[in-house]
């Protein structure tokens, strides 16, 4: 397996890279001359660091001045850690949010979830930051501490612009040389409303504070379309196949801005190549034939996606299919054999959220592509499928 | 760390200073307000309850209320972050109070290998040459250290280390003390009860580590582990 | 003798150190005998063992130590595991939550399923998707009596001041009026 390219790219060669320790994901554009992209966070398992700024900085990239798109494409903390991070360390970078995070259903979610006053600035000046990750949030942290910061500099109008809110057909970024532009597809405005209903109804009305529990749909999940030159991607997000014409791909595809040109020759598997996510005419519509796909598990169900069933699927689409980390990890085993012995007595099922970090790194120069793979980031084959499932 | 210092014995406590009213504080009335479970006061421990002070125990939690103090501990690790909840809840209810001070201390008990390691610790952080020239038997009593703080808070880190009276032979008793100057970040009692909840809510974890790292690596040091 | 330390002499928000007698039930307490406890602040502060050349327990002063009191009573229970939980489900039986790891901080969360039979009655009200609860493992009468290996699930109980309830529908109008701008 080949393995990752530890400098940066030329100013006029294309990378996408893909994180994904089994919850969250992180993706990473060079989008030429040493300007980048950085869509959501999940955070690195040895130094706690958001991932994108811990790659960038291994590359000898200074995030600070380099990452000009920030793209939030989920606001749930357990998807996007460590991304207020991202965006503090990243102050020339515009930010862009789902349409559906500007409203008020949201910002509701947002005072009603936190203990600092969201209107004073956010977060009372604090300790030391302590490298350690953050276990238990409100599920809304993230998304919060930008808010207030951009709130607080209210005056400094140059920060009040960084945010921007990406719909069904927000250019998010262009540059003539070389010729880049980034335009989202999603979400529609159905799929908006549908999530302002959704965060509506997480509102708490008990005077006890609990937290948002963890999310399964993601109504505003946000899928780019990248056009390098002549090269063009696919970022699925998490976007979903409803039986809704205009929400989820049927949107996408029958919406008043279609995808038109050639077709891509990457393509972020939305949504951990479930089912949910798959929509035929994407892939025969949108996507060359073989086209590079990339995807990242999930770990947090009873049959965790990509299932066998889905990477079959996936194989029968395309010949190359990549994965960043095995589709299934082992149960964590305490060294104490007291607490052991009481959890295996008193819990019926268990499963470990969050694995190793891997790492899959396309670059495309001169219409030649290459792939490197760090940690348990895998090539999708007959042998990898025997390895990780039975006959 | 080559040899992790185990506490003999340990403990968290919450002080604020301002003004209560010391007769509120019945665990009934936590109970009341659900702050806390019925099940925590089913066979309180009531020393007093009066408008000048008030002092209650329950299993895992102590509360001493004078008129110009709040005071609540528990040496239960598992109870340390429930601590932390009780009194933002209180003061959640009692919105109008007026809160200037906060302190979220620390204290442990450290029993030393034996007498000699006992005495170095003393030893090392009070070194008795220069006493010995005016002093017979010069021993340490107590010794405190203040620091201002490393991050945003207004206030002070306050160290106390003193043999220990409760852990013998060979105990050490060391305290960290965070001292946040409440009315500096406050512009009223509202919102001084407001950074109050933030601040134990938003810092809990990172003020208890930094109070084990500080009683932590002096230990080690001492010990020259 | 010294019983239970009590909040009176400390000038900071340091825990009490100094221990003054209140053993007397609430009938016999006496205001003035406070009030002059309270003007003897820098006397106690220096201990009871401060001039007389012993300790405290009755040691004779050791060549390096001379030993006040600071009392922090040792708690029975040995913690052995820590997690702070998320309700993600609540089912008939069973509730579906996600563990983070209190002790092992570093180290993954995970999602599991707990009986309801776990849960007390009186925190049932509270089980809910979205509660928050403390689960601990560990040995109970770790000291004193036969050890007992217990888990304990408690709920959290984290109040919201009424005003802020009322103040986040205005807080987020503020707050959707100002990003709507741009």
């Amino acid at each position: 397996m080949p393995d990752i390219k530890v400098d940066p790219p030329s100013p006029d060669e294309l990378e996408i890279s893909l994180f994904g320790p089994g919850r969250g994901e992180c993706v990473v554009v060079h989008l030429g001359n040493n300007d980048w992209l950085v869509v959501d966070s999940c955070l690195d398992n040895t130094s706690s660091q958001p991932v994108a700024l811990r790659y960038l900085e291994n590359l000898g990239v200074d995030p600070c001045k380099a990452v000009q798109r920030v793209v939030v494409t989920h606001w749930h903390d357990d998807h996007i850690k460590g991304i207020s991070a991202v965006v503090e360390h990243c102050p020339s970078a515009y930010i862009y949010f789902s349409q559906a995070l500007f409203k008020d259903e949201f910002y509701e979610l947002l005072t009603a979830f936190h203990s600092f006053d969201v209107l004073s600035g956010g977060k009372v000046a604090g300790m030391i930051d302590f490298e350690r990750p953050e276990g238990l949030t409100s599920g809304v942290s993230e998304i919060a501490k930008i808010v207030a910061h951009a709130y607080k500099h209210d005056s400094a109008k140059r920060y009040k612009r960084r945010i921007h809110y990406a719909g069904d057909s927000t250019i998010v970024f262009e540059s003539v040389a070389p010729r880049v532009r980034i335009r989202s597809l999603s979400p529609s405005a159905k799929a908006v409303n549908s999530a302002l209903v959704h965060f509506a109804g997480l509102v708490p009305d008990s005077v006890q504070r609990g937290v948002i529990p963890a999310q399964r749909k993601n109504h505003c999940s946000i899928a780019l379309w990248i056009e390098f030159e002549n090269i063009r991607m696919l970022l699925g997000g998490d976007l979903e196949q409803v039986n809704d014409p205009d929400m989820g791909w049927n949107a996408v595809l029958e919406g008043p801005n279609p995808v038109q040109g050639s077709k891509a020759s990457v393509f972020k598997v939305p949504h951990h190549g479930s089912h949910n996510g798959h929509n035929d005419r994407v892939w025969k519509d949108l996507l060359e034939e073989d086209v590079n796909s990339i995807l990242t598990p999930f770990y947090g169900s009873s049959n965790p996606p990509p299932t066998q069933n889905d990477l079959n699927r996936l194989l029968s689409l395309t010949d190359s299919v990549s994965i960043t980390a095995q589709p299934k990890i082992p149960k964590k085993k305490y060294t104490d054999h007291v607490v052991q012995k009481l959890l295996s007595g008193m819990i019926s099922e268990r499963r470990t959220l969050v694995g190793k970090m891997g790492h899959i790194q396309i670059r495309a120069i001169d219409g030649r592509f290459s792939i490197g793979f760090d940690g348990p980031a895998r090539q999708v084959d007959k042998r990898f499928m025997r390895a990780f499932y039975s006959a | 760390m080559d040899c992790p210092v185990k506490y003999e014995v340990e403990g968290v406590s919450i002080v604020l200073l301002g003004s209560f009213n010391p007769v509120i504080f019945q665990p009934a009335w936590f109970v009341l307000n659900k702050i806390l479970p019925n099940y925590d006061v089913l066979e309180p421990e009531v020393n007093i309850i009066h408008n000048q002070i008030t002092q209650f125990r329950l299993d895992w939690l102590k509360v001493d209320v004078t008129q110009d103090r709040f005071f609540s501990s528990t040496s239960e690790t598992a109870n340390y972050t429930t601590l932390r909840d009780f009194v933002v809840s209180t003061f959640a209810i009692l919105e109008h109070t007026p809160i200037t001070k906060l302190g979220v201390n620390k204290d442990i008990h450290y029993r030393a290998e034996n007498e000699e390691t006992w005495n170095k610790i003393g030893d090392i952080l009070a070194p008795k040459d220069i006493w010995q020239e005016t002093l017979r038997e010069p021993g340490l009593t107590s010794l405190k250290i203040q620091t201002p703080r490393d991050d945003d808070l207004p206030g002070r880190i306050n160290v106390h280390l003193a043999p220990s009276a409760q852990v013998t032979p060979h105990g050490v008793f060391m305290g960290v003390n965070h001292h946040i100057e409440l009315d500096e970040l406050a512009k009223d009692d509202e919102q001084a009860v407001e950074q109050l909840a933030a601040i134990l809510e938003n810092n809990w974890d990172a003020l208890l580590q930094s109070a084990d790292r500080i009683i932590e690596t002096t230990i080690t040091k001492a010990i020259q582990c | 003798m010294l019983t239970e330390p009590i909040a009176l002499f400390t000038h900071g928000t340091e825990p009490p150190q100094d221990a003054i007698l209140l053993n007397d039930p609430a009938e016999n307490f006496d205001a003035e005998m406070l009030q002059e406890h309270n003007g003897q602040t820098a006397h106690l502060e220096s201990g009871p063992a401060a001039g007389t050349g012993t300790s405290q327990t009755g040691h004779p002063v050791d060549r390096h130590f001379i030993l006040p009191v600071f009392n922090v009573v040792q708690s029975d229970f040995k913690l052995l595991q820590l997690w702070q939980g998320r309700v993600e489900k609540v089912g008939t039986d069973e509730f579906v939550a996600t563990l983070f790891d209190k002790t092992h901080p570093l180290s993954s969360p995970e999602q599991v399923s707990i009986s309801i039979e776990d849960v007390n009655l009186e925190d049932r009200e509270l089980l809910r998707p979205g509660a928050v609860f403390y689960w601990s493992i560990g040995y109970a009468n770790y000291y004193k009596g036969p050890r007992q290996r217990t888990s304990r699930i408690r709920f959290r109980r984290l109040v919201i001041p009424k005003r802020k309830m009322v103040e986040r529908k205005n807080a987020a109008k503020q707050l959707a009026n100002f990003f709507a701008r741009h």
